[in-house]
C-alpha cells in the first residue's frame, strides 16, 4: 500500500469539504466540473475549502497555485502532489 | 507594473463609509495606530510608535499589532500606490526582535510580484538606526463588487463610493449574489 493518497481518497475528501462550504450536494463536485461553476462558489470560498483540505490532508499549498485553478481535477492533481511531496 | 506616487491621506479614500475605524489607519480610532502612510518611488513609508494599549510583556509591542502594522502597509500599498482594494490571503511575519512601545519605527511595503490575479508584497518594520526588526511577506487578492456586497456587507451607496478600488469580475468568478 502506497504512502500517498489516492486519487479516490482525495476526490471524497474534496466533495465532502466543498459540499459543506457550498451547501451543494456531494454529487455535483465531479472531476470535470469547472470550480467557477459551482453553485454559490467564489475565490474565497475556493479558499476556505483549500484551507480545509490542507489541514485534513496535511499539507500545504501555494496561493499561485490555489488561484491557477480551473477544474476539480486540478485540484485533485494539486493535493496528490503536495500529499507525495509530504511522504517523501 | 509601477506604482503611483500618493497624495492625501489614505483615511480621506475611507471617508464614506459609516463608522470608519480602521485599526490601522483611521484617525479617529482612539486604540488604533493611526497610521499617515505615502507612496514614493513604488516604496510606501509609514511612521509608527506604538503605544502602551499595544503591548504584550510590558514595554513590548504584541506580537499581533506588529503583524497588523506590517499587514496595514502591505495592504494599503496597494489600495494607495495600485487603487486596488484586497483581501489578505496569507502573510508569514519573522520576528527578528522585540519592539519596544513608545518607540519610533519605519514601516515599508513594497510589491514583489503578481501572478494569477494575486499581488505579491513585502513589509519590513525599521528602527531608527534603519535596522530591521521585524519582515513579513503576504499574498493579497482583489476584492470584487460582489465579495464587497457578500462579506464586507457594504451599502450601494458605500459601495458606489469604492466602485474605483473593486476589481471587476473577469468572467471566471463571482456568480450573480
Amino acid at each position: 500500500m502506497t504512502a500517498e493518497r489516492g486519487t479516490d481518497e482525495i476526490l471524497q475528501a474534496i466533495r465532502e469539504i466543498a459540499s459543506l462550504e457550498l451547501g451543494i450536494p456531494e454529487e455535483d463536485i465531479q472531476p470535470d466540473v469547472d470550480l467557477a461553476t459551482l453553485r454559490n462558489v467564489d475565490s474565497v470560498k475556493i479558499l476556505r475549502v483549500v484551507a480545509r483540505l490542507e489541514r485534513r490532508l496535511g499539507v500545504q499549498i501555494a496561493d499561485d497555485d490555489i488561484f491557477a485553478l480551473q477544474k476539480v481535477s486540478d485540484l485533485v492533481a494539486l493535493l496528490e502532489s503536495a500529499t507525495a511531496v509530504t511522504q517523501q | 507594473m509601477a506604482a503611483a506616487n500618493s497624495s492625501g491621506r489614505v483615511s480621506d479614500r475611507w471617508q464614506h463609509l459609516s463608522d470608519y475605524q480602521c485599526f490601522g489607519c483611521a484617525p479617529d480610532n482612539p486604540a488604533g495606530l493611526r497610521l499617515e502612510m505615502a507612496v514614493r518611488d513604488g516604496v510606501l513609508t509609514a511612521p509608527v510608535t506604538f503605544a502602551d494599549h499595544h503591548q504584550s510583556y510590558p514595554g513590548v509591542v504584541h506580537g499581533g499589532v506588529v503583524t497588523t502594522s506590517l499587514d496595514e502597509a502591505m495592504g494599503n500599498l496597494l489600495v494607495i500606490g495600485f487603487g486596488i482594494a484586497t483581501f489578505t490571503m496569507t502573510l508569514r511575519v519573522r520576528f527578528l526582535e522585540p519592539l519596544r512601545t513608545g518607540t519610533g519605527y519605519e514601516l515599508r511595503a513594497r510589491l514583489t510580484g503578481q501572478r494569477e490575479r494575486l499581488y505579491r508584497v513585502e513589509s519590513e518594520l525599521l528602527d531608527a538606526a534603519g535596522g530591521s526588526t521585524a519582515l513579513a511577506d503576504a499574498t493579497y487578492a482583489p476584492i470584487t463588487p460582489v465579495q464587497a456586497r457578500r462579506y464586507l456587507g457594504l451599502t450601494e451607496v458605500e459601495l458606489g463610493g469604492l466602485a474605483g478600488y473593486l476589481r471587476q469580475p473577469d468572467g471566471r468568478e463571482d456568480p450573480p449574489a
